[in-house]
């Protein structure tokens, strides 16, 4: 077993003209918070895309608990143990809570083509789940549609966290939240992390980023130009390296960003 | 894309909502109508007498005359009636859902005109088995369908549209002379009145060339289409004949635009294609005299309520007007310019 | 961590279910209840007032049986425009479909094959043209509207060479039996479409299928994300609703004993707007089946109290009309 949960060697990614990865490799552990930095268009969201089997990389590879993985969608990503949450949350507002929990995971009963839902086994299973990392939400019942930015933010988590997931990538988690809502779900992810999963977040918040991340991988134009651990962190320093002021110690290893 | 899409799906629902309401957008008077004279002079039996008649489209001025008609025998005989239209032209099973309707509610006689030969079949057999006789006019009920749903018309009042389409056709044949091209624009698709109008046309003018048929649904515009994409494709035609009036008045316009010198004939006689004759713009209609229609066959629908024996076959005049008789045409419409047979007063028992 | 949910409508209690003041207040409070039962209120009143109007005219043994026979094609139809706009997606072609199967059925009984192939051959038929609507939506991510449009042309096309057009008598005593039997007042043809109801209500609410509808309608983007085929789910309620098209097809053809070419668009007017009257959202998402065939009665009854009332026809258009628009704007600021 590796001691990386993930480890990506360099991936390179093109649409149609742009590079948007090239020779991209970054790690992350069981049991840490890994946070990935970048200015908009410094390739954060397709490296995790690649990750989740949403987009397949045009070279490089992805290695998960040191076994090499080639993901052609985001299903097998998941039968793999990597769950994401998606910026743009992915719940379905219309549905309750337990349906979301267990959308395409929905306990059957039944032969055939006639799947009878088992709905008091899941709405049990879903209060249990989200008890189990502490979230409180009146009723599984209720409809995502009539609940706070923080709740579903805390519904989409459990979900991801619920599933023997081994990897859990979150994009902006707390993008849309309040200060209170943002620091509850901040605590959620300290729990995946106590759990023992592989907690990938892509943020835009360095303060955040310096509470909650054990590692960081800085992105520019396509490419890592630095790593930092938990005791380099600085947020002005971020900044620097992401606005391209300061230079990144692994700018000389992938050469020049000249274009 | 969503935001396309709420927008097209926002303005399908207001189009639908129009539509139903425009559905209804003719000028004419109201679709139901209840015709009652208290004092009529004529006996007391009469006024108990409660027919129901119903017709097809009300956008069609055709049936809005054969309603006058009816209303005009009502109001002679003292009844009550009341008249439904289909809901749309293509409503086959709405026009049933209206005779089933009426047949609950205690009518001694039902006038019909099917929007197909069959469609009022299963409603109009459930009537027959109330002991309810039926009058059908203007187009058939098929006899062997209402057999098998156990009714029975008692009687017919219409044209022989078969023989109307004769009659055009050798006036037609007059007009244009031997060798001609005619353009045949037929009504909707499957329609027996149609289908008759059309084949009494060729028949009728035998020896000519004929283009078509093409369906245009009996509607105007369909008809404007229609003619001038016949005219682009046959330069020869210089006649059409459409199997109703409403449909000449497209071609009409189509002919205007092109400029030629084509004739034009329709057929049912509405009010609208007289002064379209007159005016020079049709050449002439044969015209079936629908308030005649509706007037004999509310007064068949009496003499069957009072149990009288009815004349089973009665058919309405059919004569073809052009410039030469346009004028007697118009100061008698809705009226036909001369006397017709009508053996329906003697049989009713005032 | 201790959020507080936000809005009325999800303050339902813990799970399990439990029956107090409180949630039934919680349940009135709640927007989705008013926009899932407000046809049924409108049926009520619908009742009552033509009752009151027509008190031994409407209420009659026969009437009810009339209303209910009328209703039983635009419920059948109902049902199926209402899975597919549960996908956020809509199907203008099912009035042709039906009209294609109908001929399809008078095809083969012409020529005097068995009333169950003909009733058989409707139904394929209409689940063909269905699937034909689903893939190319699907795979071909065009437009529904452009699709279904196209189909209704398509369909009304080879109905017209299919017949001939001509309409083919359908003369089978079995068949105008069907028709016109009865238990009590319940026609056989409302029978059917209420079973057809619970089989569509079955699916919805008791399957993943079910669940599977809504996700795709609710937010595809995000039901994809989760593994949900929400191209085969398209595909299947475009199927559904081709199917039961020609199931309504039989319907039609038992009812007027006769094979008809021509395409009767009040069906479809009449299915799209009982749907949106059953509090499904034309955006996809929500909904359930008793409010769109629910629905299809009330329509149906307004016409025939209507009717009966001796209101004129132009004013029947109108009464529809409103109804359609008001519901479609309760239910949306009901949101």
């Amino acid at each position: 077993m590796s001691e990386y949960a993930v480890a990506c060697h360099n991936v390179s990614k093109a649409f149609g003209s742009v590079k948007a990865l090239r020779d991209v490799s970054i790690t992350a552990k069981a049991g840490e918070v890994t946070a990935i930095i970048g200015d908009n268009g410094a390739g954060k969201s397709t490296l995790i895309k690649i990750v989740a089997g949403v987009e397949q990389a045009d070279s490089g590879h992805i290695d998960l608990f040191g076994q090499q993985v080639d993901f052609t969608n985001p299903e097998e990503a998941r039968q793999a143990g990597i769950e994401t949450v998606y910026q743009t949350l992915g719940l379905i507002e219309d549905l309750t809570i337990w349906q979301n929990l267990f959308l395409n995971r929905e306990i059957v009963t039944g032969f055939g083509p006639i799947q009878l839902m088992n709905k008091r086994v899941m709405r049990q299973r879903s209060h249990e789940m989200l008890t189990a990392l502490d979230v409180h939400i009146p009723s599984v019942r209720a409809r995502v549609r009539g609940l706070s930015g923080g709740q579903r933010q805390a519904v989409a988590i459990s979900r991801a966290a619920g599933w023997s997931s081994r990897v859990v990538i979150m994009d902006e988690p707390t993008a849309a939240l309040g200060v209170r809502e943002s620091a509850k779900v901040e605590e959620l992810i300290e729990r995946l992390k106590d759990k023992g999963l592989a907690v990938i977040v892509i943020s835009h918040n360095f303060d955040q980023v310096v509470r909650l991340a054990d590692r960081v991988w800085v992105m520019r134009q396509g490419r890592v130009i630095a790593e930092l651990s938990q005791e380099e962190l600085d947020a002005a320093q971020m900044v620097a390296l992401i606005t391209g002021a300061a230079k990144g110690d692994k700018l000389n290893e992938s050469g020049d960003l000249d274009d | 894309m969503r935001g396309i899409s709420k927008g097209v799906r926002l303005a399908a629902m207001a189009g639908a909502g129009a539509l139903l309401l425009a559905a209804c957008g003719s000028d004419s008077d109201t679709a139901t109508e209840e015709v009652v004279v208290e004092e009529a002079a004529a006996g007391s039996g009469l006024s108990d007498i409660r027919v129901a008649a119903v017709i097809k489209d009300e956008a069609n001025p055709f049936f809005g005359t054969i309603a006058e008609g009816m209303k005009e025998a009502a109001a002679e005989y003292g009844i009550d009636l009341v008249v439904e239209y289909a809901p749309t032209l293509n409503d086959e099973v709405g026009q049933a859902n209206k005779v089933d309707t009426l047949a609950g509610q205690d009518f001694d006689c039902f006038v019909v005109i099917p929007i197909s030969s069959n469609n009022l079949s299963q409603s109009l057999g459930k009537v027959a088995q109330q002991g309810i006789p039926i009058v059908n006019i203007d187009s058939p009920v098929d006899a062997a369908s209402l057999e098998a749903a156990g009714g029975k018309v008692t009687a017919f009042v219409g044209t022989d549209n078969y023989k109307a389409g004769v009659e055009g056709g050798k006036k037609m044949k007059a007009l244009v002379g031997d060798g001609a091209t005619v353009g045949l624009i037929a009504g909707l698709a499957g329609n027996v009145t149609s289908n008759a109008r059309i084949d009494g046309f060729k028949e009728g003018a035998a020896g000519l060339t004929f283009e078509g048929p093409v369906n245009a649904d009996w509607d105007t515009a369909k008809a404007l289409d229609a003619a001038k994409a016949m005219l682009a494709k046959n330069p020869n035609i210089t006649a059409f004949f459409a199997a109703n009036d409403t449909m000449a008045q497209g071609i009409a316009q189509a002919v205007a635009e092109s400029g030629k010198d084509i004739k034009v004939m329709g057929v049912d006689g509405i009010e609208a294609i007289l002064q379209d004759i007159k005016g020079g713009k049709v050449t002439g209609s044969v015209s079936q005299y629908p308030w005649v229609m509706g007037k004999l066959g509310v007064e068949a629908c009496i003499v069957a309520a009072q149990g009288g024996t009815v004349t089973e076959f009665v058919e309405s005049p059919a004569i073809v007007v052009t410039s030469e008789n346009i004028d007697t045409a118009i100061s008698g419409f809705p009226k036909p310019p001369g006397e017709y047979t009508n053996p329906f007063p003697a049989q009713i028992q005032k | 961590m201790t959020p507080k949910v936000s809005g009325s409508g999800a303050a339902s209690a813990a799970p399990g279910p439990s029956f107090s003041l409180h949630t039934i207040a919680a349940k009135l409070r709640d927007p989705y209840f008013w926009a899932d039962w407000t046809v049924v209120f409108a049926l009520v009143a619908a009742v009552l007032i033509f009752t009151a109007l027509e008190p031994g005219n409407f209420m009659t043994a026969y009437n009810v049986n009339t209303i209910l026979t009328a209703s039983a094609v635009p419920a059948i139809l109902a049902l199926g425009q209402a899975f597919v706009i549960m996908t956020a997606g809509i199907d203008l072609s099912n009035a042709a479909v039906l009209t294609l199967g109908a001929v399809t059925f008078g095809w083969f009984f012409f020529r005097g094959y068995p009333l169950i192939w003909c009733m058989i051959s409707a139904i394929i038929v209409g689940l063909i043209a269905g699937l034909i609507n689903g893939l190319i939506i699907a795979q071909f991510k065009i437009n529904d509207f452009i699709v279904t449009l196209g189909m209704l042309s398509l369909a009304q096309g080879v109905a017209l060479v299919i017949s001939n057009a001509k309409p083919v008598q359908v003369i089978s005593p079995v068949l105008a039996q069907f028709a016109i039997g009865k238990i009590w007042v319940i026609p056989y043809l409302m029978i059917l479409a209420f079973v057809l109801l619970l089989v569509c209500q079955f699916f919805l609410t008791q399957t993943k299928f079910g669940t599977h509808v809504l996700a795709t309608g609710g937010n595809t983007d995000a039901a994809r994300a989760m593994g949900v085929r929400t191209k085969a789910i398209k595909v299947s309620v475009y199927a559904i609703s081709g199917t039961l098209a020609g199931v309504a097809a039989i319907v039609t053809i038992s009812r007027i004993g006769a094979a008809e070419p021509a395409v009767n668009t009040a069906f479809l007017l009449n299915s799209v707007a009982a749907v949106v009257l059953g509090g499904v959202s034309l955006f996809g998402g929500r909904g359930n089946m008793i409010g769109p065939f629910v629905g299809a009665i009330l329509l149906t009854m307004i016409i025939n109290g209507l009717i009966v009332a001796g209101v004129p026809q132009y004013y029947q258009f109108i009464a529809i009309g409103l109804i359609v628009m008001v519901s479609a704007v309760l239910v949306r600021s009901a949101k």
